[in-house]
């Protein structure tokens, strides 16, 4: 329970007071504190109960004498354990009596308010910002929302709390000082305990910081360079770089964030390998490397998995860097064939942000843009282990190294059972990597079990949950005494048929009447709905919802969503199947706190960060479809889901709880059996990761069969498709396929995982696929195929279809037409194609569930026409499809059409969208047409298109630049300025247009009017 | 007369009030006949019901004999005393003369002077001071405490004062007192309370509930710990070693009022508080009419103030 580092932090404290650590509770005492104040605030009854006199006489004591010490650098982890104690005995007692918090006319005669002042401090005494922030944005937003007579003083003390926080402190009249600043400053003379207690601890907060930026060459930026090999010219850029930071409040640095030394790891010639838990700091590692680089005068590539991670990075980036002159943007590529934007890679102080498919994308259409790039920083690195995108992401690493042999690789994840097999595949890429890793995560988590608990007394079954003490745990051993809360002040549970989520379900709703934050996990996506609905009947509140949110979401759908329906009681499902703006704003409503309960399949823990205090897991095996029966559930899924309680800066105590039906013997014996779900230690992963995983896979596949080339079977369509296409990027005209194939495949340092024996069976297959494919394009004789599937990996069989229909058109016809008539002579091409080929493995793997074709591309249409999901759920429902039969007014959709039609958008349309990209690609190879032929720009433009829901540029463009979530409204933009017209570069104009209405709501022009403007507002993240 | 004169003319002069015999002489009154706190519990608490046994049988404060001026003679010395020499009184040496230094009676000590009202809540504040710090001479297994210094004027929220007992394995025991010229059942808890509902802060069990779990009175508490603890000169790492090493933190609703009153079962409901009975202390001091007791104490303490010319 907890991490090792509070141990350390317990012996600490024991080495200092020569007290032995075994004899020290403050961990479970503070625990028992919030515990008992959890159980008291859902109407349970819990054990122990914890004592919060007695635990705030300890930590006052002890935080006294840390306070009246002349320094405290060996006594952090103290620090660190006081402020821990100070939060959880005040946190929650803030939610709950938040209005009563602010009464007294002195912030400091208020205790809650002083207690949370005190755990700030003493986390910021010790470096420990993570956790100090999430207890001061608690009394910002609580001095913000209230309106008593005396807030303005908390407000003022919160904001010199902010200023101390970020190092902006000071004295200097110009600024906005008040009497807290003073106080801390030391300049007020202190009348009470209070403010010398504050007084001395924000003393210490002020020496460390100095302390650090002295370290990173403040004052000193000349020498401190050139140690590291870096122009003293770039002085001036560092010394601004430094005091960008000051301003941040990016002042002091976690021992964790140091490691051994800036010395060690702020290096310019160095690989590196960060290991540290979510939201430790781990961006600001990578940045300070940037920085570096940046001084060097050369370019940075940072890699991120997802699109919205992409666009938050560049934020913090542009934020860390624009003021300084530096460039930071979204690579301008698509992950398509053909990019759809050629803008050159600038050539200095340059930060790119991009997925490893867009920089695959750019490093084969323009390789030589990457020469002066001199760091590569590999965000969330785990997603090497992805089975669908390692591949590409080792390809990309891979051909960096070949290309630029000099630049630095960084790579960054929250893993740590990923530690050693990172490190390796760093090394293999051919540098030992310097490595900053820590376990000491910023949450911390209490982990434990739901169960039926048998009241002896009653003799009736009642919802428990069972909580391991903290202190070392693991998967084997006994719990004696562990933290319980039991709700027997409520109805009994049924004495039969008790179902885990049944039990579970009693719990979600006693929190979300209490407005505890909490993501409920279930197993399949139409249960979240089932949950949502019967949580919403349990409960009495009715919130309102930002009516901006609801235009967003009435314009998209075309008609009432679920979350709207159960939003409105604090309650939101949250699937797969739901639509991309559904889930944003379920997202947005959780930060904005309306929403507090998420009932959710395992997809909301990859990526998604939201502040919960329970994660609650309702299964632990499920359906394997593959092998008809139930299997367990892999335990890094499930630690990822438990991983959601808590949030770092937002939530510094979560409940992780898998609900586990008790069928005999007590619940004690429930919660000892289900030990290895949490503490089972996950050894270094010896999964094939990239190329090694796609390797080993295509043994099994046996894709050396000549009947494989048309099936692609046993793999998912990418991965096929990724295959194809490297084989025959390697071996297309080669005269030794064998050894050309081991000399490449080599390069990539996954492969080293293989045995000598697996690697020759590898080798041997994909010399037999080579062949077939050899031997399939000699029998086409055709050069364009060959090229085509050099291009796209797509399957011959399809390409060559493709082809054809090209060779018999009258192109100059084609090019003569409307676009509209062009997009239609596309998609009845690409039609007939694939219906030529639907008795393929690979065509049933992605039209699953036999969807008619026919109604794909009818709903296509629709989706890029700008029609709202209403009108496509119409066209997905119909039995006969006929898209000229009449649906009954008013139309509701059935939740299987809802989901089914919102997991086909959501996923298989990506998948389809490659169609309209391969051939663009068979057209480019046929014709060769000039750079600016509008046909070929239509063509480029339709996979793009035909994934976001749009037909024109401008659309797309429009989509693109409001968040890419709001379809119909970026629909009505286009519309809209059809009439009033771009000028040259419509880009370009729509980019500044949505800049400059970021500034506030009167920006927006009235053109823009009623429910569009509304949902432009939500959509721009604009208040009011 | 030159300037320097006139000034030192009106320059005050430091005054005995209480000389250190008389403190002693009541310091042993409390000690010899106070009866100690019993060592089981009963009911819901440790109730320990304060009598004195002076005469044939023990016996409740009471306004006659010397009573007043004992107790005059303690408020005088725990208002104007200096703490650390009362503290080591009890633990064995001299006692202290009370000497107002450098001026006249401070204005507040004044108004509580004055107001018969005002100072029975006072005395019964010093009163339980006093009985604290005779029970741990009395029971003589620590010869290291502090405490805090009594109020001045009782506050509303948060412990009225705190005693620390340092060793091995401290003790830390905080007061809340009540005064009450009728039955005192009204203050001790409320209704809701006892039922385990809502909690009315003014009450005492009520009060050191809010104390025990939704913080209540903590800046008054680290007031009193910082008191303490400077009192007997605890460094740093003594501060940090009792707060890993603190045995017990007790409570003890401390009541003052006529004695026909006294009875365990004015407590009940202190098992919500804390369900260890040994952390509940009730202790009950007992008056025959502590109106009058107050009041005759009171106009001792008038008395005093005016003979000493402060």
């Amino acid at each position: 329970m907890y991490s090792q580092h509070l141990q350390t932090c317990i012996q600490q404290i024991g080495n200092y007071a020569n007290v032995d650590p075994a004899n020290i509770n403050l961990l479970n005492e503070s625990m028992a504190c919030f515990v008992s104040t959890l159980g008291r605030v859902m109407g349970a009854n819990t054990e122990p109960v914890g004592d919060v006199l007695n635990l705030s006489v300890r930590l006052l004591l002890i935080s006294d004498g840390l306070a009246r010490l002349d320094t405290t650098l060996e006594l952090e982890g103290v620090h660190y354990l006081v402020g821990l104690g100070f939060e959880q005995t005040g946190e929650l007692l803030a939610r709950l009596l938040e209005d009563s918090m602010v009464t007294e006319s002195d912030p400091l005669s208020s205790d809650l308010w002083y207690t949370l002042t005190l755990a700030i401090l003493h986390y910021l005494s010790s470096g420990y910002r993570v956790q100090a922030l999430s207890v001061l944005r608690k009394l910002r937003n609580i001095a913000n929302r209230n309106n008593s007579e005396n807030i303005e003083r908390y407000r003022s003390f919160a904001a010199a709390l902010m200023r101390l926080y970020s190092g902006r402190i000071s004295n200097d009249s110009t600024r906005n000082v008040n009497e807290w600043d003073l106080l801390m400053l030391g300049s007020l003379e202190s009348t009470s305990y209070q403010q010398l207690q504050i007084q001395r601890l924000a003393q210490k907060i002020r020496q460390r910081r100095d302390k650090v930026l002295v370290d990173l060459g403040q004052g000193n930026e000349a020498s401190w360079l050139s140690i590291r090999s870096v122009s003293s010219e770039a002085a001036d850029f560092w010394a601004m770089y430094l005091n960008r930071l000051e301003e941040r409040g990016i002042t002091t640095f976690t021992n964790e964030q140091v490691g051994d030394g800036f010395d060690v790891w702020l290096q310019p010639n160095n690989d590196l390998l960060v290991i540290l838990p979510t939201g430790s700091g781990k961006t600001i590692i990578g940045e300070l490397r940037t920085a570096l680089t940046l001084a060097r005068n050369q370019q940075v590539i940072w890699l991120l998995p997802t699109r919205a991670l992409v666009r938050q990075t560049a934020r913090n980036l542009g934020e860390a860097f624009e003021l300084l002159g530096v460039d930071v943007e979204e690579l301008p590529t698509t992950e398509d064939f053909i990019p759809m934007f050629d803008e050159e890679f600038e050539q200095f102080r340059h930060i790119a942000v991009t997925t490893p498919e867009k920089l695959e994308s750019l490093l084969r259409s323009n390789p030589g843009v990457v020469d002066n790039v001199g760091l590569i920083v590999v965000d969330e690195a785990q997603i090497l282990y992805d089975q669908n995108r390692g591949t590409t992401a080792e390809f990309v690493l891979q051909q960096i190294r070949y290309l630029i042999p000099l630049c630095n690789i960084i790579f960054m994840s929250a893993f740590d059972e990923l530690k050693e097999s990172l490190a390796s595949f760093l090394s293999k890429l051919g540098r030992q990597p310097v490595q900053l890793t820590s376990d000491i995560r910023p949450t911390r988590r209490m982990y434990g079990i739901i169960s039926n608990d048998y009241d002896t007394l009653s003799k009736k079954q009642y919802p428990a949950i069972l909580l391991y003490p903290p202190g070392p745990q693991t998967d084997v051993g006994s719990t004696v005494n562990p933290f319980r809360f039991v709700f027997n002040q409520d109805r009994p549970l049924p004495n039969k048929s008790i179902k885990a989520i049944d039990t579970a379900g009693r719990i979600v709703a006693k929190a979300a009447t209490s407005r505890l934050r909490t993501v409920f996990f279930v197993q399949k996506v139409g249960t979240t709905e089932t949950q949502a609905c019967t949580l919403i009947r349990q409960l009495k509140q009715k919130l309102i919802l930002p009516s901006a949110d609801l235009a967003r979401l009435h314009i998209e759908l075309g008609r009432v969503s679920i979350i709207e329906e159960t939003s409105k009681k604090g309650v939101a499902p949250h699937h797969a199947g739901l639509t991309p703006l559904e889930q944003t704003l379920v997202e947005n409503w959780v930060l904005d706190g309306i929403v507090s309960t998420v009932v959710a399949t395992s997809t909301l823990a990859q990526g998604i960060n939201l502040p919960f205090d329970f994660s609650i897991i309702t299964y632990t095996t499920r359906w394997d479809e593959k092998f008809k029966r139930n299997s367990e559930v892999p335990l890094s899924e499930i630690r990822n889901m438990l991983g959601r309680a808590g949030r770092a800066g937002y939530v510094s105590d979560g409940v992780g709880l898998i609900s586990i039906k008790r069928e005999r013997g007590t619940t004690n014996k429930v919660l000892d059996s289900s030990r290895s779900y949490f503490f089972r230690s996950q050894s270094a992963s010896t999964e094939f990761l990239g190329l090694s995983r796609l390797a080993m896979k295509a043994l099994n596949a046996n894709v050396g069969n000549i009947e494989w080339l048309s099936e692609l079977g046993g793999l998912t369509f990418s991965e096929a498709q990724r295959l194809v296409h490297f084989v025959f990027a390697v071996t297309y005209r080669s005269e030794n396929v064998d050894e050309d194939i081991t000399a490449r495949i080599q390069r990539f340092p996954s492969i080293q995982q293989l045995s000598e024996s697996e690697m020759q069976k590898v080798v041997k297959i994909i010399g037999e696929l080579s062949e077939n494919i050899t031997l399939t394009l000699e029998i086409a004789d055709d050069l364009a195929l060959s090229e085509s599937i050099q291009r796209t990996g797509m399957p011959i069989e399809i390409l060559s279809n493709f082809l054809s229909s090209l060779r018999v058109e009258n192109i100059l016809s084609i090019t003569a037409m409307t676009e509209l008539d062009q997009i239609l002579w596309t998609d009845q091409i690409i039609y007939e194609a694939l219906v030529s080929c639907s008795s393929r493995e690979w065509y049933r793997d992605i039209f699953k569930n036999n969807i008619p074709l026919d109604k794909v591309f009818a709903v296509i249409k629709l989706w890029r026409s700008g029609f709202p999901i209403i009108e496509l759920e119409k066209l997905w429902e119909s039995v006969d499809f006929n898209p000229h039969t009449r649906i009954e007014e008013p139309f509701i959709p059935q939740k299987k059409t809802r989901i089914d039609l919102g997991r086909f958008l959501n996923h298989n349309l990506s998948l389809i969208a490659q169609f309209w990209g391969a051939f663009a690609v068979c057209y480019e190879v046929l014709f060769n047409p000039s750079p600016k032929e509008p046909l070929k720009l239509l063509l480029q433009r339709l996979p793009a298109c035909t994934r976001e829901g749009v037909k024109k540029q401008e659309e797309l463009e429009w989509l693109y630049a409001i968040g890419g979530v709001d379809r119909v409204l970026a629909h009505s933009l286009a519309r809209i300025w059809e009439t009033k017209g771009y000028g040259q570069k419509s880009g370009q104009y729509i980019r500044n247009q949505v800049k400059f209405w970021r500034k506030g709501h009167q920006s927006i022009p009235i053109i823009i009017d009623g429910q569009d403007r509304q949902a432009l507002q939500s959509a721009l993240g604009l208040k009011g | 007369m030159d300037q320097l004169s006139l000034f030192g003319s009106h320059m005050p002069t430091d005054v005995i009030i209480v000389g250190g015999n008389e403190v002693m002489t009541s310091w042993q009154w409390i000690l010899r006949y106070m009866s100690s706190r019993p060592k089981s519990p009963l009911n819901t608490c440790i109730f320990d019901h304060k009598l004195w046994s002076h005469g044939l049988s023990p016996q409740p404060l009471e306004p006659r004999s010397s009573i007043p001026e004992i107790l005059s003679a303690l408020y005088i010395a725990s208002e104007l005393g200096d703490l650390k020499s009362i503290l080591d009184m009890a633990k064995g040496a001299q006692a202290p003369d009370i000497i107002i230094n450098n001026g006249p009676l401070d204005q507040d000590v004044k108004g509580v002077i004055n107001s018969a009202t005002r100072f029975r809540h006072a005395l019964s504040e010093h009163l339980s001071f006093w009985i604290r710090l005779a029970e741990v001479t009395k029971s003589n297994h620590c010869s290291n405490f502090s405490c805090s210094r009594p109020n001045t004027q009782p506050e509303d929220k948060g412990p009225d004062g705190i005693f620390i007992e340092i060793g091995e394995k401290s003790r830390v025991e905080v007061q809340s007192v009540k005064s009450s010229i009728g039955n005192p059942s009204g203050l001790i808890s409320s209704k809701s309370f006892r039922a385990g509902k809502k909690r009315d802060k003014k009450k005492l069990l009520d009060g050191f509930w809010l104390q025990a779990y939704e913080n209540l009175g903590l800046t008054k508490l680290q007031n009193a710990l910082s008191d303490a603890c400077s009192l007997v000169g605890l460094s740093a790492r003594d501060r940090v070693y009792i707060g890993l090493t603190l045995d017990v933190c007790a409570y003890n609703a401390v009541v003052v009022a006529d004695n026909e009153y006294a009875d365990v079962n004015l407590f009940d409901g202190y098992e919500r508080v804390n369900k260890d009975v040994y952390k509940c202390i009730a202790t009950y001091i007992g008056s025959d009419g502590w109106t009058d007791v107050a009041e005759a104490t009171r106009r001792c303490v008038d008395h005093i103030i005016i003979l000493a010319g402060v």
